[in-house]
């Protein structure tokens, strides 16, 4: 079942994601070669406690941590550990709070230090981008597979694929709300989307293959090609007046 | 944080085989590759098809509580399956 959101409850919901958004950007900051992920993870959780607010994926079917750090050929859900962030590495950083009860999430990717190569200068465009046309869509009126098939086919027109078997979701007083939103499919698809619905779009695009497969720690999933990975995200809101990005500083 | 694309719950519709064009429920994950469906008429939950998830169009909506119902395998009935078939096609605007 969708659960619509009146406008007073995408207003908390705006408090949670500012918070996400400012939490993300002082992680991208702090992520500087030879940084430990669990530092990072430490920092977004005192900012996120710091603000009243609770870590959103801590303890959420068992996650360990506040932040999912996922480096070069991972693709989401890598566990805060002792690795120490290099030069050149490719991290997506996904970060999620509660205020009120209500959710926010989003996800960034970036190179560490240096300058990106070409080819991580072009995935990360390319998956800021499948983000941004896949925002476009979140209108009132569209079907919700209008949103997976802009992602897909800008991915897929870059020479990049689309990972599949990990989707974004709707999102609430529940992280993971009906419905399922696909980063592929076919215009035209599945339910309408009204005013009040709030979405987390979240394209993961792989360099490689789409196939993934997940490690032994159940939780960080990696490509099947060990070729690498961006993920972008944002809570949305799909309003009269069109998608209203809600993680935003 | 990205959901898993393929739960326990989720509606599906096969596109390939002798069920092509029948909608099930997802009632098992053996793999990435392989899930078992059931519709609770011509597929009961006892017997649930094994299905490769590329012969299968992916709805992105699942039976209500479905984490909870699926934890407990006895309790998800045949006739429940086939009723939450058909409220997320009534849902999403699908003739069943």
């Amino acid at each position: 079942m969708i659960i619509l959101k009146t406008p007073e409850e995408i207003e908390v919901m705006r408090e949670a994601g500012r918070l996400v958004a400012r939490v993300l950007a002082a992680l991208r900051e702090a992520a500087r070669p030879g940084v430990a992920t669990s530092e990072l993870d430490v920092l977004a959780e005192r900012l996120i406690r710091d603000a009243g607010a609770v870590p959103a994926f801590k303890g959420y079917r068992g996650y360990p941590a506040t932040v999912c750090v996922s480096i070069n050929e991972q693709v989401v859900h890598g566990i805060p550990a002792a690795r120490r962030l290099q030069d050149g590495d490719l991290v997506s950083l996904d970060v999620g709070a509660v205020i009120k009860g209500y959710y926010g999430d989003a996800a960034v990717s970036f190179v560490a230090g240096g300058r990106p190569t070409r080819l991580q200068a072009d995935l990360l465009d390319a998956g800021q981008s499948a983000l941004t046309v896949g925002v476009e869509q979140a209108r009132e009126g569209n079907r919700l597979s209008d949103i997976g098939s802009a992602i897909q086919r800008h991915a897929e027109s870059r020479g990049y694929s689309v990972v599949r078997d990990y989707a974004g979701h709707g999102i609430g007083q529940a992280m993971h709300e009906d419905p399922q939103v696909p980063n592929y499919g076919t215009r035209g698809q599945g339910p309408l989307l009204r005013s009040g619905m709030v979405l987390a779009i979240e394209p993961m695009v792989n360099a490689g293959t789409f196939e993934v497969t997940c490690l032994e720690d159940g939780w960080t999933v990696v490509t099947r090609d060990g070729r690498p990975s961006v993920h972008f995200e944002h809570t949305v809101a799909v309003t009269e007046d069109g998608p209203d990005i809600l993680t935003l500083p | 944080m990205a959901e898993e694309g393929l739960r326990v719950g989720q509606l599906v519709r096969s596109k390939a085989g002798r069920d092509a064009g029948l909608y099930f429920l997802i009632v098992g994950i053996k793999d990435s590759r392989f899930v078992a469906v059931a519709d609770g008429k011509v597929r009961r939950v006892s017997h649930p098809k094994l299905k490769n998830v590329r012969h299968l169009e992916i709805y992105p909506v699942r039976m209500e509580s479905a984490d909870a119902r699926f934890a407990a395998p006895s309790v998800v009935t045949d006739r429940a399956i086939a009723e939450a078939i058909r409220e997320l096609l009534a849902g999403l605007g699908q003739p069943t």
